[in-house]
């Protein structure tokens, strides 16, 4: 179907970057978690693009991003409104993730903070996890409740007892998707008497046990980073929480790194407009809504309707639904009429 | 082997098989661990027993699929569940087919009455257009195959026991239906073993049904010479469950804490039920940390005090969820 939205979904795809997929449309033609290990093994390093909402993986994936995130942090502080301190459940978790994972075609990576438990709840977290459509969860060693990565106060588990979560994490994989890909996040360098000796024993151990990936958290600098790359055969995830400035793709790329999770900027700097908006709402009222409104009318982002693909649903009514069910279109009102959008479509 | 392969499987094979009903995760086991092939949630069941609401359609399709996930998941046999109207329209029903495919579920029944639906067995009962109802079957269709093809999905007719229903309607319904490429099909409330012969000879293809209203009801071997591939057994465990449970309460009532021994008896039972943690598999949890947790961790066995110990206890079947 042709695009005829002023702001159509398919405007991604004339940039050549898209690959969008109808909202509920599986693509067919690489499992997600098979796609997931083939990004990580590419010898190509490509971001992961983080948010908290399914929105946010719509956008993520309509800007040509090859795999999104979810962050623990921001479905703490987004969808529940609480601090990320270890009070999200893994339900809560598992079920934002599989509204993330279930409306991209991309794979999406989840964060599953210490994956509940000890190793016998690790295993049940990762095959909830896998159930839900995720690709790849992070699971780090920090003890029960964790806390954020970059907040003070943290303490990591016993080097054995983390290898033995990691163990249960790779044989629950294995039981139900070898495809899946274990991270092993390691908190040792910012924890509490922590070091990068540390941080390299036990991602060795960590890799010796069976995970995919590693994610070494609040590294120092960027020699520490290539330390620990040298340090592992397995892909490194770089967290990037210390780094300044931000290092490019084609440094993380040299320092060996497959990937950066860029965890919180989606959620963080959405709220950022939020928030100006709303006190810009209280100041001038309706002006600043008028101003607000031109704003979003004069940006490239496509409507927000087609950012989750409406035009779908009016395929479907013309494929599905009685012939007569359809005149409903005929005398009802509203600026925005499904059927003259674009469908995006998987490429 | 896939579940969803299995429930297809079982479909196709010559022999009857039983869709053991039930409505919670261990009911699903219980039905596993007797032997039965296919477990069943039934809606009604979700309604009454998890809900504590009336079969009338008030159940949203994520109540349905969460509860059908939990059971799905504990049992390497497939899960069959009732998916009541598929909870709108067509497109509706393209996303609770995902939904509760992504669920582990292994097939559903989706039937054709208006929404909000009733029990099958309850007065008051409505159908929609045949029209509507073959787009949503069609659409159904369309959905399972861009997930996983081997998904079961069955239409079930109301038009038997609906205002204005009849026999010739149901024919020509689950006849559409088929030609919308449904892969089993139901006709609920049928009246006469003649109806059943009579949808037996108009309609191809698998069958599934409950019965329930034909006197005396035919046994599963009559079920099968009838043309049936499967019977549902839609509320078997709830009732029973609950009337024991009515049983004991009343007798604890009527005699106070006197009753207790008396239900401990059970252990006499011709058929001695497995320790409800084993029937859970509680062994399996020490296995896990015999292999992965450190050996001081363990030493919490020593000095602590349990009347169940999971390191002795016998591991009751798989309540792993791999597939074979």
């Amino acid at each position: 179907m042709e695009n005829k939205g002023r702001f159509g979904a398919l405007s991604c795809a004339a940039r050549g970057e898209a690959v969008c997929t109808s909202i509920w449309k599986e693509r067919k033609t690489l499992k997600k978690t098979a796609r997931l290990q083939e990004l990580l093994h590419s010898g190509k390093f490509f971001p992961m693009m983080g948010g908290g909402c399914a929105g946010h993986a719509r956008i993520a994936e309509l800007n040509g991003f090859e795999c999104a995130y979810m962050s623990g942090g921001s479905t703490a502080v987004l969808i529940h409104g609480i601090p990320d301190a270890g009070l999200v459940t893994m339900n809560d978790l598992a079920a934002n993730a599989e509204r993330m994972a279930n409306c991209i075609s991309i794979p999406l990576v989840a964060d599953g903070d210490q994956g509940f438990g000890n190793a016998i709840n690790v295993r049940r977290t990762v095959q909830t996890f896998i159930r839900a459509g995720v690709s790849g969860i992070q699971i780090e060693d920090q003890p029960f409740p964790k806390r954020c990565g970059i907040v003070k106060g943290k303490e990591v588990i016993p080097i054995e007892e983390a290898v033995g979560k990691y163990r249960a994490a790779v044989d629950a994989k294995n039981e139900i998707d070898p495809d899946f890909v274990i991270i092993a996040r390691c908190d040792a360098r910012g924890a509490s008497g922590g070091s990068l000796e540390d941080v390299i024993k036990r991602v060795k151990a960590y890799e010796y046990a069976g995970v995919d990936a590693f994610l070494p958290e609040a590294l120092a600098s960027r020699e520490e980073v290539k330390a620990v790359c040298d340090a592992v055969k397995k892909p490194v995830i770089a967290g990037l929480g210390l780094l300044k400035p931000v290092p490019s793709f084609d440094e993380l790329q040299a320092l060996g790194c497959a990937s950066a999770i860029y965890a919180a900027q989606t959620t963080v700097f959405g709220l950022q407009a939020s928030w100006e908006f709303a006190c810009d709402f209280k100041l001038r009222g309706g002006r600043a809504v008028a101003d607000w409104m031109k704003k979003l009318s004069d940006s490239p982002m496509p409507h927000i309707f087609d950012l989750v693909n409406f035009a779908q649903v009016a395929e479907w009514e013309e494929k599905y639904l009685p012939a007569d069910s359809m005149k409903k279109y005929q005398d009802s009102m509203g600026p925005y009429d499904p059927r003259e959008r674009g469908v995006a479509t998987a490429k | 082997m896939k579940k969803t392969t299995k429930l297809k499987e079982l479909f196709n094979r010559e022999e009857i098989f039983v869709a053991a009903g039930g409505c919670t995760a261990l009911h699903a086991r219980m039905a596993q661990l007797a032997g039965f092939e296919c477990a069943y949630m039934s809606g009604g069941g979700v309604a009454a027993m998890i809900h504590g609401m009336p079969d009338a359609g008030l159940i949203t399709a994520t109540e349905m699929v969460e509860n059908a996930e939990r059971m799905a998941n504990c049992v390497s046999i497939p899960l069959l569940s009732d998916s009541d109207t598929g909870f709108g329209n067509a497109v509706n029903v393209r996303r609770t087919v995902q939904a509760f495919i992504r669920a582990g579920v292994a097939g559903i029944h989706l039937e054709d009455q208006v929404s909000p639906k009733r029990c099958g067995g309850v007065k008051g009962k409505q159908v929609i257009p045949i029209e509507e109802a073959v787009g949503k079957y069609r659409a159904a269709v369309d959905a399972k195959n861009e997930l996983d093809p081997d998904f079961v999905i069955i239409s079930r007719t109301d038009a038997r026991g609906a205002a204005g229903g009849s026999l010739e309607e149901v024919i020509k319904r689950l006849q559409a239906y088929k030609a919308a490429g449904v892969d089993v099909v139901y006709a609920e409330a049928l009246q006469s073993r003649e109806e059943v012969k009579a949808l037996r000879a108009a309609v191809d293809g698998p069958m599934v049904g409950t019965l329930g209203y034909i006197k005396p009801q035919p046994t599963l071997a009559e079920m099968q010479s009838l043309g049936y591939a499967a019977a549902m057994y839609a509320t078997m465990m709830q009732f029973c469950g609950l009337e024991v449970i009515w049983d004991y309460l009343s007798e604890f009532k009527a005699q106070g804490d006197q009753a207790v021994p008396h239900w401990k008896l059970g252990k006499t039972s011709k058929y001695p039920m497995p320790h409800p943690f084993d029937l859970v598999d509680f062994a399996k949890v020490a296995e896990c940390e015999q292999k992965y947790l450190t050996a001081d961790a363990l030493e919490k066995y020593e000095g602590s005090i349990g009347h169940y110990d999971p390191r002795t206890a016998k591991a009751s079947g798989s309540g792993d969820t791999s597939e074979e």
